[in-house]
Order: structure tokens, then C-alpha cells, then sequence
């Protein structure tokens, strides 16, 4: 089924005019049109843009004869081909949190401004055009990049710029709105005139909120139907730059201006400094973490739950490439913060595994399900003080739980178990402890060996968590 | 005279905002129903431009007039100093 010719035919940017994506037998290839022969060479040829190959800013990409792809065009001969590197584990803007999306917009930002002096325009600027790699932003869109008409001094993407990026970006400091729900049905973000509405009459005339979200919404009414949108060109190519930088320049301070805020405070935030363990058997849960990971080696690991990835940090230091994710994307933004400061090989994502991301765009194909991502993807999946809470909280049974982590992992699973009795048990049950009266240590390993063999358990006498090293059957 | 001229930086923004301000306040009427949602944005881009395009003709008249007053002075100063002698 999944080698069907419909299957690996399907067109992964099907709205791109100028070219055709194809994931054929694990190779990423771009089939290029006559129209996009020149975005392909600034692509790969352009020195402006050296920096970001040299630095994996840009994604890869080599010259491939494209009579050898053809096939993937129904037999009609593509201009150019380029194969392009993979993307370990691909994400999408609605599951960043915002200190992702301010980093994929100052990537943006750097490109269009690289470009100016040798005549290279960026004319698409979105976060669909940025994915991670680890916790570093990567370009994608290789037919993003053209050659600008000299002496035209207007940014035609700044409007997507604003919509995609600064206005989310704002709507989530000034009024707390999240991004990820917002792009989760917005891939286009927001219009100025929304964000006003927004805003109370004090923060309209703030120095950010007054140029990209108050004048822009009072000046709409004057711009209809006065041909703004025909290109201009100055006699000057110098004086277009200048004007170029100029708006780049200003775009890069409001880029500041809405960055989140270090150190916010949230629900989960300050989970590491709260919670019921002491020291003692923190230290413990870190021994056998580093014992399991000893004994599995994972190359791929998940983290569900990561919190402010503590254990995400353990698994990417002994050598695995890790996904941590959680739902609060506060937290996130925190381990985020940290694997980018420390170089390590996490990508974190805001992720509520009990209702993960569907697959969206047109036919609900553009962006995959996060699931269908994550399908037997890793070789250990860890779930430390997770699964009560999606029991509880949620409401899903153990054994699903169980089933879902045996679908995602390849090998083996690290789990915790936490007893009714345990006090941030206790915190979340609310009083509805019948329903948990059969959740015990016995239970939680019947359910466990129903598709795992228990290959390692730490679970002192009297306490009320225990630790268990899982590996699938058969595996 | 050519000393002061020379050492005023060009500021951009010391003119930008102050007509952000002047912009609002003249259109600080009520919002009202709009045909092209985010067509404001490219007003604003393209008023910006337009100031802007103005600040670098002026900053071109500025180095002009920087480069007259600091060719002037230092031929006033060259007048002091003895020029080298051969022996």
C-alpha cells in the first residue's frame, strides 16, 4: 500500500507552481519546472547564501539528471531535479512554541537580508518554509529565492512576514493567546485588524502594536483600490537597498519586541522545583534511566512529558536524537532554550499526546498526523511521571497507553509507575478514587507484559512510584 | 561650524516615529468595514518606503554638505604648517 504508485507520487508542495516534492524510496527529490530554474541556482549556487549551507541554515540539496526522475512526473521531463537531505523528524509551525517561531523568523529575516546587495529576494516568508533539526532552524523552500528587478524597493512578503510570524507572535505576548492553537487552523495567521480587536486602547499605541497592528488596521481603508500591490522601480538600485534594509531593519525590531519572555510562569513551569521527590529519589530515577540507556543504546528516542527536558538532556547526552515533547508550551520553550544553548540533538515540540496533531492542509495530507510520524520511529520511547496523568486527566485506560507507546517505539519503552497513593496522584484524582480502586503495582505489570517483557524494575518497598525497563516482544 | 555638522549622526527613526504619530493621530477614526484585509500592512510599507526614500535623498545632500565643510577646513589648517624642506 505505502509503495503504491499514488502513494509515492503524492506531491509534498503542491502549491508551489515552480516545482513538484516527492518522497520516493526514502530520497527527497524536487522536480523543478522551467519557471524555477533560476530560484534553483540562487538556491544552490548564490554565495550570498554560503554562510547558511556552511552553517545548515539551508537545506541541502544536489543536482540530480532529472530524465532519472521523470517517472515521478508522469514520464514528462522535469528542467532540473535536485535531491535534498533529509529532515531527521519533521515538525510543523503549530507545534513550536513561540521561541521556535521567533527563531525561525529571525532565519527568515537573515536570508532576505543576505540576499540584497547581490540582487536576491526572498518572495515567500512563512514558517511552513522553516522545519528543525534538532533545535536548530533549517530553510526548506528551495524555489523560495528570486532574482529581485533592480530598483524595486518593496518587500512583497513583509505582509506574510507580519501575518505568520510577528502578529501570532504578538497576539501571544500582548494577550496570551497560544500559537499553537492559532496555526493549528491558521496557517495564514492573523490580519492586523483581528489583533486590534484584541488589544485594549493603551497597547494599540505602543511603539511595536501602533506600526504593525493600528496603523495597518486604520490605514486598510484608504488602501483599497489604489493599486498598491503594482511594482514601483526606483531609478536608484542604491536607494531601493537602502529602503529594503530600512524595512528589514524595522521588521528585525519588532521581531524583538514580540519575542516571548524568558522565564515565564505556567501550570507546569515549576514542576522540577515542586514535585514530591526528594533529592535522594530524584537521583535514583536518574541512575536508572542511565543504567536503561546503557543497556538499549537508542540512536532515536521520545520523551513524552519532557517538562523542562531533564531527562531529554540525559538521553540526547548519551547519544541518542531525541523528540521531547509536552503540552505546555512553556516548558517546552524552556528545553528549547536550553538544547540550543548546550548544542544538543533535541527537538522539542508542544504536543498533548491524547490529542495529537492531525494531519492538515488540503485533504488533510499537507502536514502528516503526528502519530503517523511517529510510528514505529523510535528505538526507546520514555514516559517518566506521564502516564498517571493521561489516566487520570485524560481519561484513557492503561493498556492504550501501552498499545500507543508499543506503536512508537521499535525496542524499548521506559516507564513510570505512580500509585494511587503518591501524592501528585492524589492532587490530580480529585476525589475519584473509585474508579482507580484495581490500579495497583501488580495491575500496571499484568498490563505491561501483555506486549512488553519486563526487563529491569526499581521499585523500592513503601515507595509509591517504581521504574520499568520495557522491551517489545518478539523485538 | 564644520566640526558640529560633522559630528550630528544621521538618525532615520528620530524622523520615522514622530510620523507614526502624526499619522495616527490624523486617522484616529473609528475602524470601520474593510475590502482587503491586510492591505494596510503595504499602505504602511509603502508610506514608510516613501519616507524613507526621502531620508536617503536627504542623507546624500548631507554627505555632500559634510564633505564641503571638512574639504574646507583642513586646507585652513594646511596654511599653518610648514611644508617639508630638502636639504
Amino acid at each position: 500500500m505505502a509503495s503504491s504508485p499514488s502513494q509515492s507520487a503524492r506531491n509534498l508542495s503542491l502549491r508551489d507552481p515552480a516545482g513538484e516534492l516527492h518522497l520516493f524510496d526514502g530520497r527527497l527529490v524536487r522536480l523543478v519546472r522551467d519557471e524555477g530554474v533560476s530560484n534553483l541556482d540562487i538556491f544552490l549556487d548564490s554565495d550570498a547564501l554560503g554562510p547558511f549551507r556552511e552553517d545548515g541554515e539551508l537545506i541541502g540539496g544536489r543536482r540530480i539528471d532529472p530524465s532519472t526522475v521523470s517517472a515521478l512526473c508522469g514520464g514528462e521531463r522535469p528542467a532540473a531535479a535536485v535531491e535534498h537531505d533529509l529532515i531527521p523528524f519533521v515538525s510543523y509551525p503549530y507545534e513550536w512554541p513561540a521561541e521556535m517561531l521567533l527563531a525561525a523568523a529571525k532565519l527568515t529575516l537573515n536570508l532576505a537580508k543576505a540576499g540584497i546587495d547581490e540582487g536576491i529576494g526572498l518572495k515567500d516568508a512563512k514558517p511552513d518554509n522553516v522545519m528543525f533539526r534538532g533545535p536548530g532552524p533549517v530553510f526548506i523552500d528551495a524555489l523560495s529565492f528570486e532574482n529581485r528587478t533592480p530598483g524595486d524597493p518593496i518587500w512583497r512578503a513583509e505582509g506574510q512576514f507580519i501575518r505568520t510570524f510577528l502578529l501570532p507572535l504578538l497576539a501571544h505576548r500582548e494577550a496570551g493567546l497560544s500559537i499553537n492553537e492559532l496555526l493549528l487552523n491558521r496557517s495564514d495567521g492573523l490580519e492586523p485588524e483581528e489583533v486590534y480587536r484584541l488589544l485594549g486602547p493603551i497597547r494599540r499605541l505602543a511603539p511595536g502594536n501602533l506600526g504593525l497592528v493600528t496603523l495597518p488596521a486604520k490605514l486598510s481603508r484608504f488602501a483599497d483600490d489604489s493599486g498598491i500591490y503594482r511594482q514601483r522601480v526606483l531609478p536608484s538600485d542604491e536607494k531601493a537597498r537602502y529602503i529594503l534594509g530600512g524595512t528589514l531593519a524595522r521588521l528585525n525590531r519588532n521581531l524583538r519586541r514580540v519575542a516571548p519572555k524568558a522565564g515565564r510562569s505556567s501550570g507546569w513551569s515549576d514542576y522540577m522545583a515542586t514535585t514530591s521527590y526528594s533529592e535522594a529519589d530524584f537521583a535514583q530515577k536518574e541512575t536508572f534511566v542511565a543504567a536503561a540507556l546503557n543497556e538499549v543504546k537508542p540512536q532515536t528516542a521520545l520523551d513524552v512529558g519532557c517538562n523542562t527536558g531533564h531527562f531529554s538532556r540525559l538521553l540526547a547526552k548519551g547519544g541518542a536524537s531525541v523528540v521531547a515533547v509536552d503540552l505546555d508550551p512553556v516548558v517546552v520553550g524552556e528545553a528549547w532554550r536550553q538544547a540550543r544553548f548546550e548544542s544538543l540533538d533535541i527537538l522539542t515540540l508542544v504536543q498533548d499526546l491524547s490529542q495529537p496533531s492531525p494531519g492538515t492542509g488540503w485533504r488533510n495530507q499537507e502536514r502528516a498526523s503526528f502519530l503517523s510520524r511517529a510510528q514505529n520511529r523510535f528505538d526507546a520511547v520514555v514516559m517518566l511521571a506521564i502516564a498517571h496523568h493521561m489516566m487520570v486527566s485524560d481519561g484513557i485506560p492503561l493498556s492504550e497507553i501501552l498499545a500507543l507507546a508499543a506503536e512508537m517505539t521499535k525496542d524499548a519503552v521506559i516507564i513510570e509507575f505512580v500509585a494511587r497513593e503518591d501524592t501528585q496522584f492524589q492532587r490530580i484524582v480529585r476525589g475519584r478514587d473509585d474508579l482507580y480502586r484495581d490500579y495497583d503495582r501488580d495491575a500496571f505489570e499484568t498490563a505491561c507484559r501483555e506486549r512488553f517483557e519486563i526487563q529491569r524494575r526499581k521499585s523500592p518497598d513503601g515507595a509509591t512510584r517504581a521504574l520499568y525497563l520495557l522491551r517489545l516482544k518478539g523485538g | 561650524m564644520a566640526k558640529i555638522i560633522g559630528k550630528i549622526p544621521f538618525r532615520p527613526r528620530a524622523v520615522l516615529f514622530p510620523s507614526m504619530v502624526a499619522a495616527i493621530a490624523l486617522w484616529a477614526a473609528p475602524a470601520q468595514a474593510y475590502i482587503d484585509p491586510g492591505s494596510g500592512s503595504m499602505f504602511l510599507q509603502l508610506l514608510v518606503a516613501a519616507i524613507a526614500g526621502g531620508l536617503w535623498t536627504l542623507k546624500a545632500y548631507w554627505q555632500r554638505l559634510k564633505v564641503f565643510f571638512t574639504r574646507v577646513r583642513p586646507s585652513e589648517e594646511d596654511g599653518g604648517e610648514a611644508p617639508p624642506k630638502k636639504d
